[in-house]
């Protein structure tokens, strides 16, 4: 049996639609006659079949970081707009932190929370406070500013290489990062203005050390995100 | 997020709209790259660089056509921008090479050489990357992609009638991979048959 060599190319033009209709009504006549043109053309139709039903191929996974990388560097990428605090602590957040330091930012929200319940309360002009002495009161800020500056040199020294770190991080964790350090700033503002407006407090005084103490250990844990990976 | 959406998203630097339209379309772009030069490295550098130039020109895209027409022909300028960068065209364009070295004989004897039944995707995706480069390149546009030959032509610089008569050889080159495949198997399985 010969495998229809005279005609196989009209064959395949055939099948496209690309022969003038007097050429395709020789050639449909020939595979019709013919067996070997009708087996050469049924082959042709298999492939043309078998093509259709090839599926589109996964690209590897760090196609993507490799792509996000270089969009990042060309800054086709732009950071989003800087959100309000509240929709940065917001419960949605929260899946993002390490277990640790969710909670360790909760509890600090709820005492920041008592404390300005607290501060309010202690205005009232119902309920008279009684004041401490101005020596003794003198002496407790004294303290707090010792704590604070024993605080602001660890955290001054951590800053640049935790900076460093970031940039090497994975983009997600380092934003992670960034949203608590941001949440941390917030809440030692927040209780630096409660020390300053009620230096007697020992609440305002003992959450603004809290505040402190958490944000160098979450600088500790950036310098150290190795082991978190 | 809806392509439109995420169009618009990209034009404004959203990361996330970067990545849902990626994930749209990178199977397309990949598979593209990927049959056209069967190296994966080079594919996924294809591939990357494809999405970056869209990703760069997208503020400029007007829907006048569908953006995943647009996204192609992009991606198929950039294949044959690099194809013709290497010198990688095995087979002329615009001679037709009909020494035969490429092609199958024309005669194979008595045996039937059905294929119905045997084309399965592994054996095809095998046999089409099996091909010369020159072939696979308008077999890939033409068979698979959809492209019509006056747009093959226009793409690689040929005429219409050298697009069809590379498409003819690569089916007639691929049939004879494919039967060859059948060949080979038969053979196994009657060496296994006790």
């Amino acid at each position: 049996m010969t495998d229809c060599p005279d005609i196989q190319e009209d064959v395949s033009l055939w099948m496209d639609g690309d022969l003038d209709p007097s050429r395709a009504e020789a050639v449909e006549k020939q595979v019709e006659s013919r067996a070997e043109c009708a087996a050469f053309h049924q082959d042709l139709i298999s492939i043309r079949e078998g093509v259709k039903e090839l599926e589109p191929l996964e690209p590897p996974e760090h196609l993507w970081t490799n792509l996000r990388s270089q969009l990042e560097a060309e800054g086709l990428i732009r950071s989003k707009p800087k959100e309000s605090f509240w929709a940065a602590i917001l419960p949605q957040r929260l899946p993002d932190l390490k277990p640790a330091w969710s909670g360790a930012i909760l509890a600090l929200f709820l005492g920041i929370g008592s404390l300005l319940v607290y501060e309010l309360t202690s205005r009232s002009p119902v309920v008279p406070v009684p004041a401490a002495s101005t020596s003794g009161q003198e002496a407790l800020l004294e303290e707090v500013r010792k704590a604070e500056a024993n605080y602001l040199a660890a955290i001054e020294a951590l800053s640049a290489s935790s900076r460093k770190k970031l940039e090497g991080l994975d983009p997600v964790l380092a934003q992670v990062f960034h949203d608590n350090l941001a949440t941390m700033d917030y809440y030692l503002d927040e209780c630096r203005q409660a020390v300053k407006n009620s230096p007697q407090n020992p609440l305002a005084r003992r959450y603004l050390l809290a505040a402190y103490q958490k944000k160098v250990e979450l600088l500790q844990t950036i310098v150290t995100s190795d082991s978190l990976l | 997020m809806t392509e439109a959406q995420a169009i618009a998203g990209c034009v404004a630097g959203d990361p996330q709209a970067f990545e849902v339209l990626y994930n749209m379309h990178k199977r397309r772009v990949y598979s593209l790259c990927l049959r056209m030069v069967r190296d994966p490295a080079e594919a996924e550098d294809l591939s990357q660089e494809a999405f970056m130039q869209l990703f760069r020109k997208i503020g400029t895209f007007r829907g006048d056509s569908a953006f995943s027409t647009w996204l192609h022909r992009l991606t198929v300028n950039i294949i044959l921008m690099r194809i013709r960068k290497k010198g990688l065209v095995q087979v002329s364009l615009d001679q037709d090479r009909d020494d035969g070295q490429d092609l199958p004989p024309k005669e194979y004897g008595s045996e039937d050489i059905d294929l119905l039944g045997l084309v399965d995707r592994i054996t095809l995706e095998k046999a089409i990357a099996a091909l010369p480069r020159g072939y696979r390149t308008v077999f890939v546009l033409h068979d698979i992609e959809g492209y019509e030959h006056n747009e093959i032509a226009r793409l690689m610089g040929c005429s219409v009638g050298n697009s069809k008569s590379q498409l003819f050889k690569a089916r007639l080159k691929l049939r004879s991979l494919l039967v060859e495949k059948k060949q080979k198997s038969k053979k196994n399985q009657l060496k296994a048959s006790p």
